[in-house]
């Protein structure tokens, strides 16, 4: 593989800068490492390497012409295929919307294409994003770069294997329980789900929660994801949640280091539900922050012991908009399973939502008092590392192993807060599998998770490690 | 709480208006019946008083900056 496949946006981008590197060069690359390895991993849904080719030429002019952007320009990345894309198939993963086109594009497209990136393909995802495993999908098994046998996570599984495997610089995943910050972990890349209301929804395909769901970067690095957020963040009216949000420059914040930085750990809830090795392991990377001049302290959130009730009484909101598809029967998806919780979604009656509602208000406020005596929180992303695709369906815990509960429950609580959230890798188990640490911090402190996980990037992971698939 | 086919059958006309035939109800009797039993869960919890002040999900405060 060459050089400039393994570079991160922030170390490309100066190259494409000085025209030491053409982003035809560049786009060219890409699409042949996704010829390569594409059908290994099935990271895409839709590819569409003639666009990328005539963007990534009309990039290379605008350069030339003195019109560069910024570091996203003439730099190949991929978007979720349920963000839309206009003239573009955006499926949902769901091979009953195999046929459907856009003629918009979402707000983050708009933003992306503004910094001057060359969109390659529409990621493969966990049919309507209702998933942690992407297996067995209409549009084929996402594998695991890191080990194929094993699933990449979910949702945006497609997204987080693409940009691990070094097919695309970055990704632009959503994020309604974890559906970005999983693949991101078990892929050993980096997931940041923003503060709610800092990226526009806009242009996200339903089923979308108007609580839970968020949009944001997948990258190779945290410096890649300020990067990738500095063009994705802003206002947009055409969201009804969207907050108006003052200008930060993301990158910029990174080097501010977390000494005096009080960061928060969870006595409950977090740990207790991860794999022993797992804890071990981010039990170290929060040891490394200590010793980076962080002020390590205890948090409880208590109502957390609640946080399985939350689920099942939130998902009614979002579901209703496949109602008419339950009476088409499970056979209507192939993971059936989705039928199943679309069924199961409309036996909440109102008095339930309305006591969900002060549940996760709760949490929400024991959070925000946590939150109050430290600056960040530092936990899990996940209670395990990627899980076998042959295990999708074993039993575990009374539900499917792939059921979103078990993988996905650490990172619901801040989908239901809205605070921001970010998984950055955090070392391997012994079978060489990426781990995810958790760091969450206010709302609207985005650059405070991002600066305290770059620091502890900078200190012990040293940043992007490159799969050794990408050698075969 | 173990439910009957029939009742099962019976709520899921109900609440989504569809008629499922046996194989589904089958299908969907265990999970009815966690789905009720949790639902009697978050409703057997004491999250305070009606405080006015404990109502902010009338308002979503977490939008407000």
């Amino acid at each position: 593989m060459s050089e400039l496949a393994t570079l991160t946006i922030c170390q490309l981008a100066p190259l494409i800068r000085a025209r030491d590197v053409s982003p035809v060069e560049v786009v060219r690359e890409a699409l042949a490492r996704i010829e390569r390895l594409e059908p290994r991993l099935h990271a895409f849904i839709t590819l569409w390497p003639e666009q990328a080719l005539a963007e990534a030429r009309a990039a290379e002019d605008q350069i030339a012409r003195g019109e560069y952007r910024g570091p996203l320009h003439g730099v190949p990345l991929g978007v979720k295929d349920n963000i839309a894309l206009a003239g573009w198939p955006t499926t949902n993963g769901s091979s009953l919307m195999a046929e459907h086109v856009t003629d918009f594009d979402a707000a983050v497209v708009e933003r992306l294409r503004a910094a001057g990136a060359v969109i390659v393909g529409k990621n493969n995802m966990h049919e309507w994003a209702m998933g942690d495993s992407c297996s067995n999908g209409p549009f084929g098994t996402v594998h695991n770069p890191w080990d194929t046998t094993r699933v990449p996570g979910g949702s945006s599984g497609g997204s987080a294997a693409a940009v691990s495997a070094a097919l695309v610089y970055g990704s632009v995943g959503t994020d309604g329980k974890g559906s970005i910050r999983t693949p991101a972990s078990f892929c050993g890349v980096v997931g940041f789900k923003p503060t709610f209301g800092l990226v526009s929804r806009f242009g996200e395909l339903p089923p979308t929660s108007a609580i839970t769901d968020h949009l944001g970067p997948i990258a190779r690095d945290v410096a890649d994801a300020a990067v990738l957020l500095d063009a994705l963040a802003g206002y947009d009216p055409r969201d009804p949640t969207a907050m108006p949000s003052t200008r930060k420059d993301y990158r910029r914040e990174l080097e501010r280091g977390v000494v005096g930085l009080r960061v928060g750990v969870p006595q409950n809830f977090f740990f207790e539900r991860a794999s022993q090795e797992v804890r071990e392991v981010v039990t170290r990377a929060i040891g490394t922050l200590g010793s980076l001049g962080a002020q390590l302290r205890e948090v409880r959130i208590p109502s957390l012991q609640h946080m399985h009730l939350v689920e099942p009484a939130t998902w009614n909101e979002s579901r209703i908009y496949l109602l008419p598809l339950v009476r088409r029967g499970p056979t209507a998806f192939t993971d059936q399973s989705i039928w199943e919780r679309l069924v199961l979604a409309q036996l909440t009656s109102g008095i339930e939502l309305m006591q969900a509602a002060r549940l996760r208000n709760l949490i929400r406020q024991e959070f925000l008092a946590a939150l109050a005596e430290v600056d960040v929180l530092a936990m899990p992303t996940n209670t395990s590392v990627a899980y076998p695709i042959a295990e999708r369906g074993a039993l575990a815990g009374g539900m499917p192993r792939s059921h979103p509960a078990n993988a996905t429950q650490l990172t619901f609580p801040f989908n239901v807060t809205g605070l921001p959230a970010l998984s950055v890798p955090c070392g391997f188990t012994q079978e060489g599998l990426p781990v995810g640490l958790m760091l969450a911090g206010r709302h609207w402190e985005d650059e405070v998770v991002l600066r305290a996980a770059y620091a502890y990037e900078q200190a012990a992971t040293g940043g992007y490690a490159v799969p050794p698939i990408t050698e075969c | 709480m173990p439910l009957a086919a029939e009742t099962v059958r019976t709520l899921l006309l109900h609440y989504l208006g569809v008629e499922f035939g046996p194989a589904e109800i089958e299908r969907l009797r265990p999970l009815v019946e966690r789905h009720l039993e949790q639902m009697r869960e978050l409703m057997a919890l004491d999250l305070g008083t009606e405080d006015p002040r404990a109502m902010h999900y009338l308002n979503e405060p977490r939008l407000r900056r």
